[in-house]
C-alpha cells in the first residue's frame, strides 16, 4: 500500500457532504475557495461547517443563525480543514464563546469534530501547544505524514534526509536527500509545506532531530526513513 | 465587448510557495481576493507580460530559463544540442527584456532580420507606458542615412531666423516624440554619423540642444526608456554605430524567428487585419505615476553581499593582461587597444596563465563601470519581477548575457573558440556569456572564495574610518597588506583576480601609509 500525506485527524474520515451550506447574508462559496486557496481542504470544511450549522439549527429553532455565531463556526471549520493561519482567530473565537455561552457547546464541537465534553481540554491543550489534543495516547503518535513523491502528488522528488525544529514551536526544517530544503508549518489539523531558497539560512533551533522544543508537555519530532519519501511528524510522550 | 484579446491572466501570475498569512480572520473568509485594480506593480508588470507573450507577439521562446529542481534536458542529434524544459516559470527574452526596459527607464537594442516584430514590440513598450497607438506609430523615427539633425529634433522658426538678433530669440520647434516615454529609433545604423552624435547628447545626458536652445527629453514620470532596432549588430549597416552610442544600450535582445506552428494565429491577424498595439487592456497600460514608482521599487531591491562578490569576482577577471605594459597597472587590455594593439596577439604570447582557467584569455576587453550598472539594474528588475525580495545569482545569470552582449567582446584567438565543441560559442555570444559568468562562478565556490576573503576583510576594516587608529594600528595593518601581496607574488601563475586585489591593496596601502605619515608630522 502506498502511503500518502495527510493528517492523523482526518484518517477514516467521510466528508457527508459535497455541497455548501446555504446561509443568508455570507457568501459561502466564496470562503470555500478561500479555504482551498490557503491550503485547506474544501471538502473537510464543507463538512464540518454543515455539522456545525445543522447542531446550531437543532439547538437554536428555526430563526438561523446569528453572524458572529457563522464567523466563529465558520473559521473553525476553516482551521479544522487544514488552514493553519486561521488558527489564531478559530481559538480565539472558541475561547469567547466558551466563556460567554454565546454558542452552545454542541454546535462549537461539531465544528471541529469533538464531543462536547471534549472541547474545554482541546481549548486548555491547543493553549499549550498547536499539537495540543484532548486524547492523547501513552505512547508516541503520529500526527501527520508530509511530503511525498512527486509523481504520486506529494511534495518531493527526492526522499528527506534530516529534520530540524525551526525558529518557533509547530515549525521544521527538511532537507532532502538532493540537497533542497523545506519548510514545514503544522499543527493539530494541517501542514503547510514551502520551499527555502537555497541560500537562505536556515531558522532551525540549535537542537537536532527529536531535541527539546518549546513546549515540554507536547513534544514532537520528525522522522524520517530511508525508505520512504514522507516525513513522519510524530507526537512524543510528555517529559 | 470581450474579444481575443482582452484575455489578461489570472492573478496570482506567480504562486509563492506556501507562504504564510498571518492574521487571517473568519471575516477573510468572506471576501474575495485582492481584486485587479489593487493589483502590486510587480504583479501588474507580470500581466502584461502575459499578455504581451499569450496574446500580442507570437513568441513561444523561453529562453530565459529559471528551475527550481535540475531541469528534464533531452539530447538531439549528433551535434551536442539539448533541450532543457525547466521547472520554474521561465521567459521570452525578446519580450522579457524590452518590458524590463521600459520599466527601469532603460535603453534596449532589437537586432534581428526584417520582419520579426521589433519595431512592433517596441510599440507596444511605448502604448503600455501611456501613449496612444497611433502617436507612438508616428513618434517612430525611421532611421535613413538623409536623415539631418533638424529632422530628428525640430526646426527653428523660419520667421525668427529673419528676425532674431541672438541665439535664444531663436524659436525651436521641437519634434513631439522628444518627450514620449517610450522613444523608438528603427533601424539606428542607418543614420548618419553626424545626426548619431546629435541622438548621442539625448540618450546620454537627457536633453537636446539646438540654437542655444534646450529641451530636456524626460516625461512627466521621470521614467524615458529608449529602443533602437537595427538588422545586425556587428558593424553593419549604412553607417556604423558609433562605440559612445553602442555602449550606451543596456541591453541587447535578438528578435527571434516566426514559429511555423503558430501559423493559425498569422492568419488569424491577416483576415481581422488588427494590430496589437490597437488592443492593449486599459489595465495594462502604466500611468506615469506608476511609472515612477516602478522604476524607484525596482532600484530598491537589494543585492546581498554574497551575490555582490560573485559579481566582483566575475568583473574583476577582465581588465589584466600579462604583457599589455611594462608597469603593473598598465599591464591591462585597454592600454593594448588604445595604442592600436591586438589584445588577442597579447593574450596568445602569455605562457605564465593556464588559457582554460583564465576567464580573462577570453575576452579582447573588460567590463565598463557604465555595463556594469546596467547589469545591476537589469538584475534587481529581474528579480523584482519574479517577485523575490532580494537579487539573486539566477536573476543575475538571467540578464547578464543579454546585458554584456556587445560590450563584452570574445578573443576570436583563444583556443576555445578554435576547434572542439566550443566552436558555436564564437557566434552565439548569448551562450558563451552564460557559460562565462557560470565558470566564473564555478572557480569562486572552487577556490573557497565564499569563505574567505582576505582582501575583503582588509577593505572593510578601512571602511570603518581611520578615526583614532593608532600608530601601532596602522603599522599593523600595514604588515598585514604587506602580508598579502606577498601571498600573491608567491603565486607564478598571475590572473585578471590577483590584478584587481593587488591594486586595491596598493590603494590600501597608500592610505595607511600617508595616513601614518599625518599621524607622525603632526604637533604633539
Amino acid at each position: 500500500m502506498i502511503r500518502r500525506p495527510g493528517q492523523a485527524v482526518d484518517e477514516g474520515l467521510l466528508p457527508q457532504t459535497t455541497v455548501s451550506p446555504v446561509v443568508p447574508g455570507f457568501d459561502v462559496e466564496q470562503s470555500v475557495r478561500n479555504v482551498e486557496s490557503w491550503g485547506g481542504d474544501s471538502a473537510l470544511y464543507r463538512h464540518f461547517l454543515s455539522q456545525a450549522l445543522a447542531a446550531d439549527d437543532a439547538v437554536g429553532g428555526t430563526d438561523g443563525p446569528l453572524p458572529h455565531t457563522v464567523l466563529t463556526l465558520a473559521a473553525l471549520a476553516a482551521w479544522r480543514s487544514g488552514t493553519l493561519d486561521l488558527r489564531q482567530d478559530a481559538l480565539t473565537r472558541l475561547g469567547e464563546a466558551l466563556g460567554s455561552g454565546s454558542v452552545p457547546r454542541q454546535t462549537l464541537a461539531s465544528a471541529v469534530g469533538l464531543q462536547p465534553s471534549e472541547l474545554d481540554d482541546f481549548a486548555s491543550a491547543q493553549a499549550e501547544s498547536p499539537f495540543g489534543w484532548p486524547a492523547r495516547g501513552d505512547g508516541d503518535v503520529v500526527i501527520a505524514r508530509v511530503g511525498g513523491f512527486r509523481g504520486l502528488g506529494g511534495a518531493w522528488t527526492a526522499p528527506p534526509m534530516t529534520g530540524e525544529h525551526g525558529d518557533r514551536e509547530g515549525r521544521f526544517v527538511i532537507t532532502l536527500t538532493d540537497g533542497e530544503r523545506w519548510q514545514l508549518d503544522a499543527d493539530i489539523f494541517g501542514t503547510t509545506l514551502s520551499r527555502l531558497p537555497p541560500d537562505s539560512a536556515p531558522t532551525t533551533s540549535a537542537d537536532p532531530v527529536g531535541g527539546p522544543e518549546a513546549s515540554g508537555a507536547w513534544p514532537t519530532r520528525l522522522a524520517v526513513f530511508d525508505t520512504s519519501y514522507l516525513a513522519w511528524l510524530v507526537l512524543e510522550k510528555a517529559r | 465587448m470581450p474579444n481575443r484579446w482582452n484575455k489578461i491572466s489570472e492573478s496570482p501570475t506567480r504562486t509563492g510557495t506556501g507562504a504564510s498569512r498571518p492574521g487571517l480572520t473568519a471575516e477573510d473568509l468572506f471576501r474575495q481576493p485582492d481584486r485587479v485594480d489593487q493589483v502590486a506593480l510587480d504583479e501588474k508588470l507580470r500581466r502584461v507580460y502575459f499578455w504581451l507573450v499569450n496574446r500580442a507577439v507570437i513568441s513561444p521562446f523561453y529562453d530565459i530559463e529559471f528551475s527550481l529542481d535540475a531541469p528534464v534536458s533531452f539530447p538531439l542529434g549528433d551535434a551536442g544540442a539539448e533541450l532543457h524544459l525547466p521547472t520554474d516559470q521561465s521567459y521570452s527574452s525578446n519580450v522579457l527584456l524590452p518590458l524590463l526596459t521600459t520599466a527601469v527607464g532603460g535603453k534596449c537594442l532589437l537586432v534581428g532580420g526584417p520582419g520579426r516584430g521589433k519595431t512592433t514590440l517596441a510599440v507596444l513598450m511605448g502604448v503600455i507606458a501611456g501613449t496612444e497607438p497611433a502617436e507612438v506609430r508616428r513618434s517612430v523615427q525611421q532611421g535613413q542615412p538623409q536623415l539631418t539633425v533638424g529632422d530628428l529634433v525640430g526646426m527653428p522658426l523660419p520667421r525668427d531666423l529673419v528676425n532674431a538678433a541672438s541665439l535664444p530669440e531663436i524659436t525651436i520647434a521641437w519634434r513631439g516624440w522628444l518627450t514620449k516615454p517610450v522613444k523608438i529609433i528603427d533601424e539606428y545604423n542607418r543614420i548618419p554619423t553626424k545626426t548619431q552624435s546629435a541622438l548621442l547628447t539625448m540618450v546620454a545626458e537627457g536633453y537636446v540642444e539646438s540654437y542655444d536652445q534646450m529641451l530636456r527629453t524626460a516625461p512627466e514620470s521621470g521614467v524615458e526608456s529608449w529602443f533602437f532596432t537595427a538588422n545586425d549588430d556587428s558593424g553593419g549597416g549604412t553607417f556604423p554605430v558609433i562605440q559612445a552610442l553602442k555602449d550606451r544600450v543596456d541591453v541587447t535582445v535578438a528578435a527571434q524567428g516566426f514559429n511555423s506552428r503558430f501559423f493559425d494565429e498569422l492568419i488569424t491577424r491577416v483576415e481581422a487585419g488588427e494590430k496589437p498595439e490597437d488592443h492593449v487592456p486599459a489595465e495594462l497600460v502604466f500611468t506615469a505615476a506608476e511609472q515612477t514608482a516602478l522604476a524607484a521599487a525596482i532600484r530598491a531591491v537589494p543585492v546581498p553581499r554574497d551575490v555582490r562578490r560573485h559579481l566582483e569576482f566575475f568583473a574583476s577577471q577582465f581588465e589584466f593582461v600579462q604583457h599589455g605594459g611594462r608597469r603593473f597597472e598598465y599591464r591591462t587590455k585597454d592600454t593594448v587597444m588604445t595604442a592600436g594593439g591586438q589584445v588577442g596577439e597579447v593574450i596568445d604570447s602569455n605562457t605564465g596563465a593556464d588559457l582554460q582557467v583564465d576567464l580573462g584569455a577570453q575576452t579582447v576587453n573588460s567590463i565598463s563601470a557604465r555595463a556594469l550598472q546596467s547589469l545591476i539594474t537589469y538584475a534587481k528588475a529581474m528579480a523584482y519581477f519574479r517577485g523575490v525580495d532580494v537579487v539573486g545569482l539566477d536573476d543575475v545569470a538571467a540578464v547578464l548575457p543579454f546585458s554584456l552582449r556587445g560590450k563584452l567582446l570574445p578573443n576570436e584567438l583563444h583556443p576555445r573558440f578554435e576547434t572542439g565543441a566550443d566552436r558555436e560559442l564564437a557566434t552565439d555570444s548569448i551562450s558563451w556569456l552564460g557559460d562565462l559568468f557560470e565558470q566564473s562562478r564555478r572557480q569562486f565556490l572552487s577556490l573557497g572564495l565564499a569563505k574567505s576573503d582576505p582582501v575583503g576583510d582588509l577593505l572593510a576594516e578601512f571602511a570603518g574610518g581611520l578615526d583614532g587608529v593608532s600608530q601601532v594600528e596602522a603599522s599593523r595593518r600595514l604588515t598585514a597588506i604587506e602580508s598579502q601581496i606577498q601571498t600573491i607574488s608567491k603565486q607564478k601563475k598571475l590572473y585578471g583576480r590577483h590584478f584587481d586585489d593587488l591594486v586595491a591593496l596598493k590603494y590600501l596601502h597608500q592610505r595607511y601609509t600617508n595616513y601614518l605619515q599625518w599621524l607622525e608630522g603632526r604637533p604633539r
